[in-house]
């Protein structure tokens, strides 16, 4: 079973805002070249018609590890506590500082 | 050259009557002198629009921008530029807005759109450039139109879109992006109408570098940290504008009745934020890589004073300051003019003007029922709303006022100028009850718009620590310290100025929260995203050098010294504002403030005009 189907990631699109930073960290932290380009973000966020609300989504190359949640300001992605560990990580090996 | 890291590294061209789309590589001379974003449109304009071009004929240029720092993970690296010749002042116009950063990954820092197309059309701006048919969207509002796009390309694209207002070259129409977001002032709806252009699309898969990201990613999680901080009770609870209402009444600033007097604190009992809060459902919104939120979504509870209300919106204050200037108040007009606004694609503060001013003619009878199909013109909401419809669609007495305070107040005559008030040509703001560096940069600035930096009463350790913010120097700091109002605002307003149009340059929003940043930490992520060397100094140089650049543009189109005044209502007559009955604007006075500004920028202070040799330095090839 893939890590993304064990839903540690939760969504809660009431709160998302927008700004689209999740899948900007994305992008950057998933990518070899450290580029910004959300296109190869592996999560989207599209504004509903109304804009009452966004429909955010994982792509299937997500690998659940957490960056999106993270850069997310809003609390509209949250991660359990038990996998916070998974992040730590991978900062680690990252460019991220802490 | 080599692309530079963090540009896009292209400019992109259209002329719409042929059809022709083009590349033309960012040059590091353009990167060097003026940064990006707003700068460099500023220089795009003086090299691509002729001084003889009118605002509204396919020979002015439309020029978007987005700076540097925009389509990184920068903390409010939203915000994007567009300038061209305005069709309210005839000089340069300039506006900005959140919702346009997407640019980057299409491939272009900038794009110039000139000519006209022989049918509605809208651009696609992605991997691929094409000229899209918009007959069949022709003749909607904002919101209709964004929908539109979004079904043809997908909702990953931002949407830039004219109502009504543009299409009818309603001199103070707007540009709404992704259904809320404006690109408000001076008029960029009307030249894009002008154009036969309805939308932009934008999007792309290009990606955006930085130079050294480990240092980059480090200053951002700083800034990261830092922003929740600055962000206080009132801010949490009310959002951006709201949260400013109590102190913009409380020191004067909503004119009432065009400008006839100034609204009290009475204001605060109508305007009761609480009861707002409590007839709505509200989220937040963001501008692009906007971790602060300042914006809202709207819905009014079932069975409640707001009910049917579904309103994304960008500042309720605006509204607010806008309406109350008609004589209109209460929660469900404002935010009624707010939707409507925003539908037909309307600057909510010059149309306010507007509306304002045809009824003070009405009521000293310059115009007449005769001139307005028999419509009475009162200060209610009737008479607000018909009258902004009127003007988006060019009906009746509409199809005068939709030519903007300036020139419908010369076209009805009879005196009518002197109850239009304007800054060149754009609406403005009540500037009688105390002098500040906020208000002189409403009339020194070269698009008409006042700054965006919130100067107004800074003074003591609080002025020493926001001039070192910005890195002056001890003998600047001491060149600004004193003077009658707590501070030297004249020298000070070419300050604040700069310190907003380093911003600008950047692409970060002007926001009060991002304004609290030392100009150093966006040096070092400048420096860090691109590669270039960069100090506090050489940005505000920049930024002088984009301001100058405008300036170059007005005085070409026959700017003098006299096109920096005030409304002539502000010269004569006195304001009465919390029981006192504060002076007009003594000319004298004034003379003596803007010689001093003009001293500080380097100018000729006589003539409030750039020197010969700053002329050269800016616009030789």
């Amino acid at each position: 079973m893939s890590k993304k189907k064990n839903g540690r990631i939760t969504i809660a699109p009431d709160l998302c805002t927008g700004c689209l930073r999740c899948a900007l960290a994305c992008s950057f932290f998933t990518s070899p070249e450290k580029t910004f380009n959300l296109s190869n973000s592996r999560i989207t966020v599209l504004p509903g018609y109304d804009l009452r609300q966004f429909e955010i989504a994982f792509k299937d190359a997500c690998d659940q590890c957490g960056i999106c949640v993270q850069y997310c300001e809003f609390g509209a992605l949250n991660r359990k506590k038990n996998t916070d560990k998974i992040i730590e990580e991978k900062h680690e090996t990252g460019v991220a500082d802490e | 050259m080599n692309k530079i890291n963090g540009y896009a590294g292209m400019i992109l061209k259209i002329d719409l009557t042929t059809e022709s789309i083009s590349k033309i590589p960012l040059t590091e001379e353009l990167i060097t002198k003026f940064l990006g974003g707003a700068g460099i449109n500023a220089r795009l304009a003086y090299d691509y629009i002729e001084p003889d071009a009118k605002p509204l004929s396919p020979q002015n240029a439309l020029i978007l921008g987005a700076g540097p720092l925009v389509g990184t993970l920068t903390p409010g690296a939203g915000k994007t530029n567009i300038t061209a010749k305005s069709p309210s002042s005839r000089f340069i116009g300039s506006s900005g807005s959140g919702h346009m950063g997407m640019l980057k990954f299409a491939g272009y820092d900038h794009v110039m759109i000139t000519g006209k197309a022989d049918r509605p059309v809208y651009l696609k701006i992605g991997d691929e450039v094409e000229i899209k048919d918009a007959r069949h969207i022709w003749g909607k509002d904002t919101w209709e139109t964004t929908d539109a796009v979004w079904h043809d390309l997908g909702r990953q694209y931002a949407v830039l879109g004219i109502g009504p207002a543009g299409e009818n070259l309603v001199r103070d129409a707007s540009i709404i992006a992704n259904k809320y977001s404006a690109f408000a002032r001076t008029g960029m709806g009307a030249v894009m109408g002008s154009k036969n252009l309805k939308a932009i699309a934008v999007f792309g898969s290009k990606g955006i570098s930085v130079a050294d990201p480990k240092k980059f990613i480090k200053i951002v999680n700083k800034l990261c940290r830092e922003i929740p901080k600055l962000q206080d009770d009132n801010f949490r609870k009310y959002g951006k504008g709201l949260a400013h209402l109590e102190g913009v009444i409380k020191t004067g600033g909503l004119a009432y009745k065009n400008f006839r007097n100034t609204a009290g604190p009475e204001l605060l009992k109508v305007f009761d934020i609480d009861k707002l809060l409590g007839a709505i459902e509200r989220s937040r919104r963001s501008c692009f890589s906007c971790p602060v939120g300042c914006k809202h979504y709207m819905l009014g509870k079932e069975g409640g004073e707001l009910a049917g209300l579904a309103l994304p919106i960008s500042c309720g204050l605006n509204p607010i300051i806008t309406a109350i200037n008609c004589g209109i108040t209460g929660w469900p007009e404002v935010l009624k003019f707010a939707e409507m606004s925003n539908r037909l694609g309307m600057d909510q503060i010059s149309i306010s003007g507007i509306v304002a001013m045809a009824i003070e003619l009405y009521e000293k009878e310059i115009i007449t029922k005769a001139d307005t199909d028999g419509l009475k013109l009162e200060w209610n909401s009737e008479t607000f709303f018909r009258l902004v419809h009127d003007i988006a669609y060019r009906k009746g007495i509409g199809n005068i006022l939709a030519n903007g305070l300036k020139e419908a107040s010369q076209q009805i005559g009879k005196g009518a100028e002197y109850y239009a008030i304007h800054f060149k040509g754009i609406g403005g703001i009540e500037s009688r009850i105390f002098l500040s560096a906020f208000l002189l940069g409403a009339l020194t600035n070269a698009t008409g718009h006042f700054s965006n930096i919130m100067f107004f009463r800074t003074t003591g350790d609080e002025l020493v620590r926001y001039c070192k913010k910005i890195g002056m120097t001890e003998k600047e700091i001491e060149s600004v310290s004193s003077g009658p109002d707590g501070y030297n605002v004249p020298r000070m307003t070419k300050w604040a100025d700069d310190h907003s149009f380093v911003l600008e340059c950047l692409g970060i929003c002007m926001h009060y929260i991002y304004q609290e940043f030392d100009i150093s930490l966006w040096a070092d992520l400048y420096s860090a995203a691109t590669g270039i060397d960069m100090d506090a100094q050489g940005l505000f140089q920049a930024a002088a050098r984009g301001r100058d650049m405008r300036k170059a543009f007005n005085m070409r189109e026959g700017a003098t010294r006299k096109d920096d005044g005030v409304p002539k209502r502000f010269l004569s007559e006195p304001v009465q504002f919390g029981g006192k009955m504060y002076p007009p604007i003594n000319s004298s006075n004034l003379d003596a403030l803007l010689t001093e500004y003009y001293e500080e920028r380097g100018w000729d202070s006589n003539k409030g005009t750039l020197s010969t040799e700053r002329l050269e330095e800016l616009t030789l090839p």
